[in-house]
C-alpha cells in the first residue's frame, strides 16, 4: 500500500507534473490495453456459439441447433469466464507493478474446485469486469483528451501549413488569429489530462488492491497467525528463563552453598592464630558475596517465589525490596497463565525502576485487578513526569513485554508528573 | 538442657546430595547425632515416625513439585508431636510459609531459616540448640519485611530495630544485651517501646513475645498456606 500512497501522494502534493507519475500512470494505463484487448477477445470468442445461434435466427429460426449452441454458449461462458478472470488477475498483478513495487498477494486459492467456486475467483471475475467496462471507458476518454492535447499543440502549424480547417467537436479553426490560441488552451487541458491520468490509474490501482488481493478474512487469519505465533515464542522464552532459573538453582546455587558452608566449617575449627586463617575469612567472606550476587542474578532470570506463589507473593517481595515505598493492592481470584504472570511480573519491576531511576519517585502505588477477561495493572508514581516512550526510558520495553503476551500498555506522563502506566493483559 | 542425655538425634531432609551431606557433617561437627538424611517429604515422614528424632533439619522445596513439601511436612510432623523441634529452611521469604509454620502445634520449638544461615555455621548450630530447648527462631531477614511493611521505619528508631530483630532470632533479654552491649534494663525497656509501637501488649514471656510479633506478622501477610 505504500507505494500507492506514493501515487496518491504525489497527486495530493505539489510539483505533481514534475514527478515522474504523470509518465508512470500514462504508461500502466495504456498497459492496460494489454489485458483489456486479449480478454475482450476471448470473451467474444467464449461468447461465439452465441454469436452463431444469434446469426442462424434470422434464416433458420429458433430449432434445436440454435438450443444446442445457446447451451455450449452457456457451458463455454461458465468454464471460461473464471479462468479468464484467474489469468487476467494475474496480468493485473504484473501490470500494478509498475506504480507500486509492493506486489498484490494472491488470495489462497486451493483445490481446481475453488479456483471456480472461491470468493476470490468471484472477485477475479468482478474486477476483470471492472476493468472491462468502465476501464476502458475512461481510457477511452483519457485517449480522447490526449489527442486533443496533441491537436491543439499543432494547430497553428496545420492552418499555417494550408492542410485545412481543423475541427475540434462543434467548433472549427481555420484562421491563424484563432489557431494560436489553440496551445495554450492545450497546455491547460494536459495539465488536466495528467491529473485525470494520475487519478485514474490510482483508481484502477487500488480497485485491483482490493478485488485481487487477499480477502479481509485472510488478512485477519494472517493476523491471528502472527499473534499466535508470536505468543508461542514468548511462551518458549519464558519457559526457558524458568528452565535457566531451575538449573541454576539445582545446580551452581546449591554447589556454592555447599562451598561456603564447607569453608564456615573450617574457619570454626581453625584458630585465628593458625596460619592461613586470614586467608579463609577472606574466602568464606567472598564466597557469602558471591552467593548474594548469584542469587540476585538468579532472581533476576526469574524469581523462585513467582513460579511457586505467584503474582501476589511475587510482587509483594518486589514492593518490599524497593528503594522508595511501595503500596500494593492485588485483588485476584486465580492466577493468570505463566508467560502472562512473568510478562505483567517483568512490567511491574520495569515500571518500578523506571518511577525511581528516571522519575525520581518517592512514592508508589500497584493496583491489580480484574476487569472483564483482562488483568488490569495500574502503576502509579509521584514523580516527576515527562516519560517519553520513545527516550529510552524503558517504557518500550514494558510495551514490548506485554504486547508479546497480547496486551496493551498505556501512558500518561505529564511533564511535572504524575505519571501512571495503565497495563491490560489477558486473563483467560 | 539436654533432659534425655546423648547427643541430640537429628533427621535432615533435603534434596540436594552435596548440600545433604555438607549439613550432616556440619550437625556432626557440632555434636548432633544425625539418624537419617532423605531426599523427600515422605520418607522425612518415615524417618521420623521410625527413629523418634529430638530435632527435625529439612528444606522447604523438594521432589515431586518442588515448591511447599518441607512445610507441608513439618505442619504433619508438628499436628502428630506438637512439641517436636523442627527447623525449616527456605530459599526465600515468604510470610504464608512463616506464618503457617509458627501456627503449628505449641508454637514453640520452631524456626523458619533462610537456607543461607547455614554458612554462618556457629550461629546456625547455635540456634538449632536453641530451637531444641524450645525458642521459636525467624529469620532476621522475615523481621526486616514485617518492620518495612508496617512502615514503622519511621516509629522504630534503629536500635529498636535491632533488638526486635534478635529477639524475634529467640535471644533471651540477656543475650540481646550481651549482643548490643548494653545493660538488660535497656532492652527491657527497648522491647516494650516495641511492643507499644507495634500495637501489642507488653509481655515479658520471650515465646509470646515473638509469637505476638507473629500475629501481627499474620495478620499482615494473609492466611496460612495452600
Amino acid at each position: 500500500m505504500t507505494s500507492a500512497a506514493g501515487l496518491g501522494e504525489a497527486l495530493r502534493g505539489r510539483g505533481y507534473l514534475r514527478t515522474r507519475w504523470p509518465w508512470l500512470a500514462a504508461g500502466y494505463l495504456l498497459a492496460g490495453l494489454l489485458v483489456t484487448v486479449p480478454v475482450a477477445a476471448a470473451l467474444a470468442l467464449l461468447g461465439l456459439p452465441w454469436w452463431i445461434a444469434l446469426a442462424r435466427l434470422p434464416g433458420s429460426g429458433p430449432d434445436a441447433a440454435s438450443l444446442v449452441l445457446a447451451v455450449l454458449g452457456v457451458v463455454t461462458t461458465v468454464v471460461g469466464v473464471p479462468t479468464l478472470g484467474v489469468l487476467a488477475a494475474h496480468a493485473e498483478r504484473l501490470r500494478a507493478r509498475l506504480v507500486d513495487p509492493t506486489p498484490i498477494r494472491p488470495p489462497q486459492v486451493r483445490g481446481a474446485r475453488a479456483a471456480y467456486t472461491s470468493t476470490a475467483a468471484l472477485r477475479a471475475v468482478a474486477h476483470l469486469l471492472v476493468v472491462l467496462l468502465v476501464g476502458s471507458a475512461v481510457r477511452a476518454g483519457l485517449f480522447v483528451l490526449a489527442l486533443a492535447v496533441g491537436v491543439a499543440a499543432a494547430a497553428p502549424l496545420v492552418v499555417l501549413d494550408g492542410s485545412g480547417p481543423i475541427a475540434l467537436g462543434p467548433w472549427q479553426v481555420d484562421d491563424l488569429r484563432h489557431a494560436v490560441l489553440l496551445p495554450p488552451v492545450g497546455a491547460a487541458v494536459a495539465v488536466a489530462t495528467a491529473y485525470l491520468a494520475g487519478w485514474a490509474a490510482l483508481g484502477e490501482l487500488r480497485t485491483a488492491r482490493t478485488l485481487l488481493g487477499p480477502t479481509p478474512e485472510e488478512v485477519a487469519d494472517d493476523l491471528t497467525a502472527v499473534a499466535a505465533s508470536r505468543e508461542r515464542l514468548v511462551d518458549a522464552f519464558d519457559a526457558e528463563r524458568r528452565r535457566i532459573e531451575r538449573d541454576l538453582h539445582d545446580g551452581a546455587q546449591q554447589r556454592l552453598l555447599t562451598l561456603t558452608m564447607r569453608l564456615g566449617l573450617a574457619r570454626a575449627v581453625i584458630g585465628p592464630d593458625a596460619a592461613g586463617h586470614g586467608d579463609l575469612v577472606d574466602a568464606h567472606e567472598m564466597a557469602k558475596d558471591l552467593m548474594q550476587e548469584l542469587r540476585d542474578f538468579v532472581h533476576n532470570i526469574h524469581p523462585q517465589v513467582l513460579t511457586e506463589r505467584g503474582l501476589p507473593a511475587a510482587l509483594q517481595q518486589l514492593a518490599e525490596s524497593a528503594v522508595v515505598p511501595v503500596v500494593l493492592r492485588v485483588a485476584l481470584d486465580r492466577r493468570p497463565r505463566p508467560h502472562v504472570e512473568s510478562a505483567v511480573y517483568f512490567a511491574v519491576a520495569e515500571a518500578c525502576h523506571n518511577a525511581v531511576r528516571h522519575g525520581r519517585a518517592t512514592r508508589i502505588e500497584v493496583d491489580v485487578s480484574v476487569a472483564a477477561a483482562d488483568l488490569v495493572v495500574v502503576v502509579g508514581d509521584d514523580g516527576r513526569g515527562g516519560a517519553d516512550p520513545g527516550g529510552g526510558s524503558g517504557i518500550t520495553g514494558i510495551a514490548d513485554r506485554l504486547a508479546g503476551v497480547g496486551g496493551t500498555l498505556s501512558v500518561s506522563s505529564p511533564v511535572g508528573g504524575p505519571t501512571v502506566l495503565h497495563m491490560r493483559a489477558p486473563y483467560a | 538442657m539436654n533432659p534425655q542425655g546423648g547427643p541430640v538425634t537429628v533427621v535432615v531432609a533435603e534434596d540436594g546430595v552435596l548440600f545433604r551431606e555438607g549439613l550432616g557433617e556440619l550437625l556432626r561437627r557440632y555434636g548432633f547425632r544425625v539418624v537419617a538424611a532423605v531426599g523427600d517429604a515422605d520418607a522425612l515422614l518415615a524417618a521420623v515416625d521410625r527413629h523418634r528424632p529430638r530435632l527435625v533439619v529439612t528444606d522447604i522445596r523438594m521432589p515431586p513439585t518442588h515448591s511447599d513439601e518441607g512445610i507441608r511436612a513439618a505442619l504433619a510432623l508438628r499436628r502428630a508431636a506438637p512439641r517436636l523441634p523442627v527447623v525449616v529452611l527456605s530459599h526465600y521469604v515468604d510470610d504464608g510459609h512463616a506464618a503457617a509454620l509458627l501456627d503449628s502445634g505449641a508454637g514453640t520449638h520452631l524456626a523458619y531459616l533462610l537456607k543461607d544461615r547455614v554458612v554462618d555455621v556457629d550461629d546456625f548450630a547455635a540456634t538449632l540448640g536453641r530451637v531444641v530447648d524450645g525458642a521459636t527462631v525467624v529469620d532476621p531477614a522475615v523481621v526486616r519485611r514485617l518492620i518495612r511493611r508496617n512502615d514503622p521505619v519511621d516509629r522504630l528508631t534503629n536500635r529498636e530495630r535491632e533488638v526486635l530483630a534478635l529477639v524475634a532470632e529467640g535471644r533471651s533479654n540477656s543475650a540481646v544485651a550481651a549482643r548490643l552491649v548494653v545493660s538488660e534494663a535497656a532492652v527491657v525497656k527497648h522491647v516494650g517501646a516495641i511492643l507499644a509501637k507495634l500495637d501489642l501488649p507488653p509481655n515479658d514471656d520471650q515465646h509470646r513475645r515473638v509469637l505476638a510479633v507473629l500475629a501481627y506478622l499474620r495478620h499482615r501477610g494473609g492466611g496460612p498456606t495452600r
